[in-house]
């Protein structure tokens, strides 16, 4: 019993010597002057009385602790900060991502606190750099351009985006959505009014995803449809596809697969089976909804994702390689991979339009009909008795670490692996 | 006696690690190369190969043919042209039982059935298989029964048919895969898929009806393989066309070495496309953009 109130007496007595360290501060680390303490640092640092006079005062700056995130004499850091820049913040807030996080904000990911907010001071709440939308904008600034440019506007959107984003992490969404998107939309647009089934012809559409038509921050079209909209949605005969509304499966589809879309699209199927190499993906079970999506996109022709996005999906080994290139071929670095490759089929390696060795080259560069090198069908390569002389044995045609799409480091290098006896 | 003990337990663990080292340190020697067939038919972009102890069958795809060379003392021979209409655009072939060949063909997506003499017998019409009713072959392989593998990515699920097209079993392709190209069955009957866009090689045993991850992450040390081969001692082989290389796995699927470079010269390989081992101890690869094969002796 003794031992038990001693041992409480002197937890009391560390906790309170502890506490009296604490409040005293920096004081004591940095041996102030009683009464220096932030008044020291701002005698010099004068332009800091503008930031003091702002609403939200950073509560270390409010107390004048400038050595709370600053170290006075000496740092490895910028600015004299006590951390790194990206985790300074963490010195005292703890993590911003939830540990059941499903989608996180890269800035709070990179640690990037300070391009959302001041570390000092601010006029906005949060301390925040910006105010609401424009902040976000700031950084998403393809969005912010097209939502200032569309006519239709989503109206959570316009008053403000953490109507349906969370700011950090989100345990529930993706995309730092507050929730399932249409868990989200269906909290707003309830699917049981008399309107809403009327505009969906009667389909379940609860069900399935409504970012698959619709622009959730606005649109040149009415009812916030994407850009491009297949023609059946556009005619509201989902029918044509799906079973019927008030069939027992109304979402399932009439058949699977490219024979779906053979139904109306049967000229442009016929052609890609007239070819001898067929774009595996397109004869899975996806089928053309592998790279296309079935209602509307915003990319033409109904992609899924911008070109390059959609491609590296599968390839993203030639990402990859893509990422080390130096020299890199001006269509590829743009993600207009369809300018040299049919993406449905071809009779060519790579499904390539036209044969890649040469005869594809020539669509743009004409520099391979006045070469002085000899070049073509007839001319063989020394290397290899089976293949003929073409663009790409010397250049490789997405680029490379070399100058010139070149193989080999020089042009000496390139020259020597077929005209060894000039190697010196 | 405690001597005796002592050097025996020496000479074991000495056996155990050189064995271990033979494993991982597997060499590919340069053994020979086909250009062309016994009338100086030269070969245009191959596809495929099919190996047999005595016989390699090469889809010479450019060309729409098949070409059989024979393996006398490890040197190729011959080189007998196997044209027919039905096969236009051949991607890969394998042996069969009764001296068949099988082969799928790019264009019509069908497998044909190539009698001993080379005659076209039909296409495969798979029986008894539940729905989905389409079938579209991305790959295959026959075990040593005879018993067919089908990669079906029309129905995402490996096929097993017995040698007359009889379904026997199917097994699913795992929820989250990537993309399977190719299949290869080992000794024991285990089959085997990879996933090329995942970087992963899935096993299943012949008495699981699941696949499970036996090798990922296999992008650390490839970029797109295409084919997957395995060996007597259940070491898997992957060949690597967009990065032009030959992966070697261990059975616990540990990566263990990575053979061969770019390049069109003798011994080196441009975009391969599917590679064999013949009679345990010869690695055949189709050699794609440089129109050629190529047999390494597996050392």
């Amino acid at each position: 019993m003794r031992v038990r109130r001693v041992s409480l007496l002197l937890a009391i007595i560390v906790l309170t010597v502890w506490g009296h360290c604490l409040a005293a501060g920096t004081d004591q680390q940095f041996k102030l002057k009683p009464g220096a303490r932030g008044n020291l640092c701002l005698k010099c640092h004068s332009n800091f009385n503008e930031k003091m006079s702002r609403k939200v005062l950073h509560t270390p700056l409010k107390k004048r602790e400038c050595s709370g995130c600053h170290n006075p004499h000496t740092s490895s850091h910028g600015k004299l900060l006590a951390a790194d820049n990206k985790t300074v913040c963490s010195l005292c807030h703890a993590s911003m991502i939830s540990a059941k996080a499903r989608s996180v904000h890269k800035v709070v990911a990179d640690g990037s606190c300070m391009k959302c907010h001041d570390p000092h001071s601010s006029d906005n709440k949060d301390s925040l750099i910006k105010e609401g939308k424009t902040l976000c904008f700031s950084c998403h600034k393809a969005l912010g351009d097209s939502f200032a440019k569309v006519k239709y506007r989503h109206a959570p959107a316009v008053s403000n985006c953490l109507t349906c984003h969370e700011v950090h992490s989100s345990d529930k969404g993706p995309s730092l959505l507050k929730s399932e998107i249409n868990v989200l939309c269906l909290g707003c647009h309830q699917s049981n009014k008399p309107l809403f089934m009327k505009k969906h012809m009667n389909y379940p559409v609860s069900k399935a995803l409504c970012t698959g038509c619709h622009n959730p921050h606005g649109s040149d079209s009415p009812g916030l449809l994407l850009a491009n909209v297949h023609s059946p949605v556009a005619k509201r005969m989902c029918n044509q596809c799906h079973m019927d509304s008030d069939s027992a499966t109304p979402l399932k589809l009439k058949t699977e697969g490219i024979r779906l879309c053979r139904g109306c699209h049967n000229d442009m199927v016929n052609k890609t089976f007239e070819k001898n190499r067929i774009h595996w993906p397109l004869l899975s079970k996806k089928g053309c909804l592998a790279c296309h999506n079935p209602h509307a996109s915003e990319v033409k022709g109904l992609l899924r994702d911008p070109m390059a996005k959609l491609c590296y999906k599968c390839h993203e080994d030639t990402l990859r390689r893509q990422q080390k290139n130096v020299s890199k071929h001006e269509p590829v670095a743009e993600g207009r991979c369809s300018e040299c490759h049919d993406p449905h089929s071809s009779n060519s390696l790579f499904l390539t339009k036209k044969d890649y060795k040469f005869d594809l080259c020539l669509n743009c560069h004409d520099w391979g009909r006045h070469s002085a090198h000899p070049i073509g069908e007839k001319s063989v390569d020394p290397r290899n008795k089976n293949l003929s002389l073409g663009c790409v044995s010397c250049h490789r045609s997405h680029g490379t670490e070399n100058k010139k799409l070149f193989y080999y480091n020089s042009t000496t290098e390139v020259c020597i692996q077929c005209h060894e006896k000039l190697t010196r | 006696m405690i001597r005796i003990i002592r050097i025996l337990a020496f000479l074991l663990v000495t056996a155990c690690t050189c064995n271990a080292h033979a494993a991982t340190a597997l060499k590919f020697k340069p053994l020979g190369i086909a250009y062309a067939d016994s009338k100086n038919g030269p070969l245009k972009t191959p596809e495929g190969v099919a190996c047999s102890p005595t016989a390699i069958l090469v889809s010479d795809t450019g060309n729409g043919r098949l070409v059989r060379y024979n393996l006398v003392n490890d040197d190729i021979k011959e080189g007998t042209e196997v044209k027919l209409s039905q096969i236009p655009y051949p991607l890969r072939a394998k042996f069969a039982a009764k001296g068949e060949l099988l082969v799928l063909d790019g264009k019509s997506q069908k497998i044909a059935r190539v009698a001993a003499d080379n005659t076209f017998i039909a296409y495969l019409e798979p029986q008894n298989v539940p729905a989905p009713d389409t079938i579209v072959t991305r790959s295959f392989t026959v075990d040593a029964n005879g018993n067919i593998y089908l990669v079906d990515i029309m129905g995402e699920r490996l096929l097993v048919l017995d040698p007359k097209g009889v379904f026997i079993r199917q097994l699913p392709f795992p929820a989250d895969f990537g993309y399977i190209s190719d299949v290869a069955v080992d000794q024991k009957g285990t089959v085997l898929i990879l996933d090329s866009i995942k970087g992963q090689v899935l096993r299943a045993a012949s008495n699981e009806n699941s696949f499970t991850v036996m090798a990922k992450d296999l992008q650390n040390y490839l970029f797109f393989a295409v084919s997957i081969e395995t060996d007597s001692l259940g070491r898997v082989y992957l060949v690597d066309q967009n990065d032009n290389g030959v992966i070697l796995i261990g059975q616990d699927g540990q990566f263990l070495s990575r053979y061969l470079n770019f390049g069109w010269k003798p011994g080196q390989v441009f975009y391969p496309s599917q590679g064999c081992i013949a009679g345990d101890s010869i690695f055949v690869i189709a050699d794609r953009n440089n129109s050629r094969i190529q047999l390494f002796k597996l050392q």
